[in-house]
């Protein structure tokens, strides 16, 4: 073999030698690639839909998460208020953190409905690998799908199950203190149910024990109202058997009434007749009620045995004997008291004579048919130790058809509905008119009618004399 | 000082050694010795030595049961201040029933004056 084909011989081993190099080293196939690569973009875009369907999921999921954590919020919130709160209050917030729970219930089974879809697809879409090209372009490709797959669904896995994850414990969380809520919310009807029960037995008992000591309170008070309303009207009967029955004077009518304010009266008058003469006393305790009685009663006393004891004691002797007789027991008895009183005696000869000081006396004269006023002068009984026996006293006449007219101030100070006081000048108008009438007891009675629409406040009494 | 309850009223003013005190308004109460002793008792020991004008001729009405704290405190006032001035109405009826009484204790307490209009 000559030069020129050793040549020849080494130019067609080289392209010989590269021809096999090329043919080992040339691209794949472009129809199988291109199949593979559609695959996988396919795959690649089931991913990607599963990643959009995941954040939806995840979306979904934290939507319903906020209004979740907002009920329970509202819950708490709720159940911290609750003794102010109606049941009906919170059983609405309790349905409503129930049916977000449903809701979101129904969000993880839709969720593990598609995960079960997606492991469905990937099988699937593997099985097509397998089935569409040559074992080593499955292994190049199964390669770089699983590098793809392993990738992306490891990912996913990551991410679905912390999304679930999370999810679970905020159910979870959700539900224990839904749990725990509840647990609370009966144990405190269950303690607010025993605190009623128990309040409302202790109520019935107190309530017994209230209306069984009223009843004995009552009969009690009743028992000392009865004992009380005896002595009041014992004491009342005494001050009346004090009062002159059949009250008479020489030469002259006589009419007389005392009407206490209370059971038992300050006012005080009496007719004695002794063999010097007739006495005639009207007076006044300050105040009424059962203390005024007592001081009244003690002046009666006084005054009845001053007169049958001292036979020819004056007017003014009579007060200063009272006075001293009363003034300490009036002290003992730690009242502020005194007492108005007028003494009139009328002698044989029919003067009368006068001394105390009281209310002024009214005398209609029946021949110039007006009334006299004449005032009292003196001092009340009981406001000093000593009276002077010397005080002057007073004197007057009563002649035929005269009026005398003596009283306490409880018809001088009546009032009329416009306020106004009788006083003496009005009373003074009654003596005038009630002088046509023909018995003294009828006068008497026209003239204590006559302010029975007024107001009186205090123990009234009225004695009228004629001449 | 001054006395201030649901119907009466005395009002109390200073001058160089002298007190006035003006009464005002009405004594209706059942136990005014209540309202006007505890007042009185106050207002006495500040008298002391000095000449003491009371007023009553304000006054609208004075029931039975109010002369004797008002005459307790008179009384007290007689027997500390200088001299004791009692002003009252002799044209009212009730004014002069109520007062007719001190007339005749100030014949009696030489530091206790009255003038009836």
């Amino acid at each position: 073999m000559n030069k020129s084909q050793k040549s020849g011989l080494a130019v067609v081993l080289t392209a010989l030698l590269f021809g096999l190099l090329y043919y080992q080293t040339r691209p794949p196939d472009e129809e199988g690639h291109l199949g593979t690569i559609n695959s996988l973009r396919n795959a690649r875009a089931s991913l990607r839909e599963i990643e959009l369907e995941i954040s939806n999921l995840q979306l979904t999921i934290s939507e319903n998460y906020q209004p979740l954590q907002a009920s329970i919020s509202s819950f708490d919130s709720s159940l911290e208020e609750l003794p102010s709160l109606v049941f009906s209050s919170l059983r609405r917030e309790v349905s409503s953190i129930t049916e977000a729970l449903e809701n979101g219930s129904n969000q993880l089974a839709q969720y593990h409905e598609y995960i079960e879809d997606f492991q469905t697809a990937n099988s699937n879409l593997i099985a097509a690998i397998i089935d569409g090209d040559t074992h080593a372009k499955m292994r190049y490709f199964g390669e770089l799908y699983e590098l793809n797959y392993n990738t992306h669904s490891y990912e996913l896995s990551i991410a679905i199950d912390n999304a679930t994850l999370r999810y679970n414990q905020a159910f979870q969380s959700d539900m224990e203190k839904i749990e725990r809520y509840r647990l609370i919310l009966y144990a405190w009807m269950v303690g607010l149910a025993i605190a009623l029960t128990t309040t409302i037995q202790r109520l019935r008992h107190l309530s017994l024990h209230q209306e069984s000591l009223v009843k004995q309170r009552t009969m009690d008070l009743d028992d000392a109202l009865s004992e009380l309303f005896g002595e009041m009207e014992l004491a009342k009967k005494i001050q009346t058997a004090l009062l002159p029955r059949s009250p008479s004077i020489r030469g002259c009518e006589v009419a007389a009434t005392m009407k206490p304010a209370d059971l038992v009266g300050g006012d005080y008058y009496d007719i004695i007749s002794t063999a010097q003469g007739d006495w005639i006393i009207i007076g006044d305790v300050s105040g009424h009620g059962v203390s005024a009685g007592l001081v009244m009663m003690m002046a009666q006393t006084a005054v009845a045995t001053s007169i049958r004891q001292g036979a020819n004691v004056t007017p003014p002797e009579l007060l200063a004997i009272v006075n001293s007789t009363m003034i300490e027991n009036i002290r003992r008895l730690g009242e502020q008291k005194y007492m108005t009183m007028t003494v009139v005696f009328r002698d044989l000869s029919g003067s009368f004579h006068f001394a105390g000081l009281h209310q002024d006396i009214l005398i209609y004269r029946d021949h110039s048919q007006e009334v006299e006023n004449i005032a009292t002068t003196g001092i009340w009984l009981g406001l000093v130790e000593e009276i002077d026996p010397k005080l002057p006293a007073g004197h007057f006449e009563l002649a035929k058809g005269d009026a005398l007219l003596l009283y306490t101030d409880g018809i001088t100070e009546s009032l009329a509905e416009d306020g106004q006081m009788l006083d003496s000048d009005g009373l003074a108008s009654l003596l005038k008119s009630s002088n046509a009438l023909k018995s003294v007891n009828e006068a008497l009675s026209y003239i204590t009618n006559s302010v029975e629409n007024r107001e009186i406040d205090d123990d009234l009494t009225v004695i009228l004399i004629r001449g | 000082m001054n006395l201030v309850s649901d119907n009466l009223f005395a009002t109390v003013t200073r001058l160089e050694g002298k007190v006035s005190i003006v009464f005002d308004g009405k004594s209706d109460r059942q136990n005014p010795g209540e309202i006007i002793t505890p007042w009185s008792e106050k207002v006495v020991p500040t008298l002391s030595g000095l000449d003491v004008d009371v007023d009553f001729r304000g006054l609208k009405y004075l029931n039975s049961s109010s002369f004797m704290p008002i005459f307790k405190m008179l009384s007290s006032a007689r027997d500390i201040a200088n001299n004791v001035h009692v002003r009252y109405d002799g044209s009212v009826n009730w004014q002069r029933l109520s007062f007719a009484s001190l007339e005749t204790i100030a014949k009696s307490w030489p530091n206790l004056h009255l003038s009836n209009h």
